[in-house]
């Protein structure tokens, strides 16, 4: 407890050192004006209850992130803006690829950063899209959405298509039942 | 702000920003590569070396040797479990009339797949290989080593030598591995200098590998003419691409390079006189007219050599053979309607084309016994106008090489339906009005022309080359719709 306390006061020390500095520094100039304001922001910023609940904030965000990315992740959660609903109930009828998410498919999983990095990429998009209304009647994948999908394909199923050229035409050319359009038989 | 701290600023704000550059396009686990247990050696023909590297493939490959299922394709039976070798000139008995006078009107049969390809040269009646050397071009792997070895005298050397001058090992080996693929990585390449120079005439030079998949089977599956000299000695193969580009090969310019060329005027048809050229199974050229599945992007390859699971991997189906014989497996996957539905709808589509064929064949039949009959009135006496009958033999050759071309398309119209409707409708009109013409002139010559002409086909479809073939009943297709015998009675064929 003592070497809590120990090193709270010399943070707070070292808080109140910054301040002085900064209000002599800009004292010699003609910035006295501006450097009022200046001085009120660091004053804020550097303000210990604000330190603190920035703090609890930020901790409480990282304990909650893998729960907030788990529930995200989940076809129903895909599925719950109506425009996805061709989309989502394809996926619920489709036999292969029942036991996979649309994050599956549809973001890289080649590694973690990538993952989460085109998770808020692409869910802000949807957002943006959703809310403004501006989803078009026939949802197509982008470029780049049918770069991520192919290597998503290629990643499962690897071996499989290891022994033939995967670069003539696009996997869904042919497999159409995956591409939430045709149902197969 | 000090510069130390914009220093420090900017040095985690470079070093983070390249933390998650390289985090988010590394760490992620390499693809497996194929291990390669043995290499091929270059310029190595053996297909079961290459077996050695690639035995799925080639496993997958020698059953080309195997019969296919009987009854599976109402149009092109052939090395079928039943064993029968089909006549051709039974099938389509106007035929026999068209072709008499060379080897095509001799013995003509269905073909046996790329197995066979290079043996069925052996046993068929030998008049289909008084061409010499140059009949080995889309037949055996070693020609355009042998034309190398031998010079351009090899295409007319006489058949027996031109084939004996093939390694023995190798002497009945057909389509090879080596025909298609670089055997240091197996990419597609083009093993007919023949070939190529027909491609260059069609100005595109480079081509996808999607493309390739077309083009390996196109240095066979299509149309070509052989050069002869004054004497009648096969100079090569050419193709009749000229004005043709890309995607755009049309019936009309091939027929317009036959035409006006004198040295593709390979035989003297018996029943009209007629010096003509010939067209031979054109695939490549009719499929890439703009066909639904041409237009779709697809290849050769996408349909007859599906990809087909051995054990954990894809291979190529390289046991190529007609779709319906594969119970349409290459189909079901884009067309998910199931096999049987599919099924009756090529069928619908051959049925279609088999009586159009019919139509224009046995019309350019019924013109060509007119011509002969011009050609007879002079010795009569009588006199037929040059005009009519020029412009008359004119429409006659343009339905002729029409007929040809469907007629030698392996796949009963399939491959585009709609150009076969086209052709053949085309076909019909110019055999038609060949026909109107000859009987104006020989009227107008005196010479009376019964309404229904006599074809007597007997004289043509019976008793052919050294193994006496005749015609047999039971191969003949009939028209599915019953029109052809009301355009001419049964009893007017002579059969």
């Amino acid at each position: 407890m003592n070497s809590v306390r120990t090193i709270l006061s010399n943070l707070f020390q070292a808080i109140a050192r910054v301040r002085s500095a900064a209000a002599d520094g800009l004292a010699s100039l003609a910035e006295r004006d501006r450097s009022a304001s200046r001085r009120r922001a660091l004053r804020i910023i550097t303000n210990r209850y604000v330190l603190a609940s920035l703090a609890l904030v930020l901790v409480g965000m990282g304990a909650a992130a893998p729960f907030l990315v788990r529930i995200t992740s989940t076809p129903g959660f895909c599925g719950s803006c109506h425009v996805m609903d061709d989309q989502y109930e394809h996926w619920f009828y489709d036999g292969k690829h029942r036991m996979i998410s649309c994050v599956d498919c549809h973001l890289p999983n080649n590694n973690i950063v990538n993952h989460l990095v085109w998770k808020g990429i692409d869910g802000m998009k949807d957002v943006f899209f959703f809310y403004t209304r501006l989803t078009p009647e026939i949802i197509r994948a982008s470029s780049h959405a049918r770069r991520t999908i192919r290597a998503n394909c290629v990643r499962c199923h690897d071996e499989m298509v290891s022994r033939v050229s995967i670069d003539t035409m696009q996997c869904w050319d042919c497999h159409r039942a995956r591409n939430h359009q045709v149902v197969a038989q | 702000m000090t510069k130390r701290t914009i220093a420090v600023c900017v040095i985690c704000g470079v070093f983070g920003v390249t933390g998650v550059v390289l985090l988010a396009n590394g760490c992620a686990p390499s693809r497996p590569e194929l291990v390669k247990v043995a290499s091929i050696p270059d310029g190595e023909y053996d297909p079961a070396e290459w077996g050695k590297a690639y035995p799925l493939e080639y496993e997958s490959w020698a059953k080309t040797k195997e019969p296919r299922p009987t009854g599976k394709s109402k149009y092109k039976p052939g090395l079928d479990t039943d064993k029968i070798v089909y006549d051709k000139l039974s099938e389509f008995p106007f035929m026999a009339l068209l072709f008499h006078g060379w080897g095509f009107g001799v013995e003509y049969n269905e073909p046996q797949g790329h197995w066979y390809m290079r043996i069925d040269q052996d046993i068929i009646d030998q008049s289909r290989t008084k061409a010499g050397g140059v009949c080995l071009n889309c037949k055996s792997p070693y020609m355009d080593a042998l034309v190398k070895e031998h010079g351009p005298g090899f295409y007319s050397m006489p058949w027996q030598e031109a084939v004996a001058k093939i390694p023995a090992k190798h002497k009945d080996l057909g389509a090879a591995c080596i025909d298609c693929h670089d055997n240091r990585t197996m990419d597609l390449k083009i093993n007919r200098a023949a070939f190529s120079k027909g491609l260059a005439k069609l100005g595109k030079k480079e081509f996808t590998r999607q493309e390739m998949r077309t083009l390996v089977c196109a240095q066979c599956h299509v149309t070509y003419n052989v050069p002869k000299d004054q004497n009648m000695k096969s100079l090569g193969v050419d193709h009749p691409y000229d004005g043709s580009t890309w995607g755009t090969i049309t019936i009309e310019n091939i027929i317009a390079v036959i035409k006006r060329t004198p040295a593709y005027k390979e035989w003297t048809q018996a029943v009209t006189g007629l010096k003509v050229g010939f067209l031979r199974h054109p695939e490549f050229e009719f499929f890439t007219r703009a066909s639904v599945h041409w237009n779709a992007g697809l290849s050769c390859a996408d349909c007859h050599m599906p990809y087909q699971k051995a054990g954990a991997n894809k291979i190529s189906n390289h046991n190529l053979m007609s779709p319906l014989k594969d119970d349409l497996r290459a189909c079901v996957k884009c067309h998910p309607q199931g096999a049987e539905r599919l099924k009756r709808q090529v069928i619908e589509t051959q049925d279609r084309t088999v009586s159009l064929l019919l139509r224009a064949g046995y019309g350019t039949a019924t013109a060509a016994k007119l011509i002969e009959l011009a050609n007879a009135a002079p010795r009569q006496g009588k006199t037929v106008d040059q005009g009519l009958y020029a412009q008359a033999v004119d429409f006659y050759l343009e339905a002729l090489y029409r007929v040809i071309f469907i007629g030698a398309e392996n796949s009963l119209g399939f491959h585009n339906p709609m150009e076969a409707g086209r052709i053949l409708g085309d076909a019909i009109a110019f055999s038609a009005k060949s026909e109107a013409l000859l009987r104006q002139l020989l009227a107008a010559a005196g010479v009376t022309v019964p309404a229904n002409i006599m074809l007597d086909l007997t004289k043509y479809i019976n008793n052919r080359g050294t193994h006496r073939k005749n015609f047999r009943k039971e191969f003949e297709f009939a028209d599915p719709f019953g029109i052809q015998e009301r355009i001419l009675p049964r009893a007017a064929r002579g059969i």
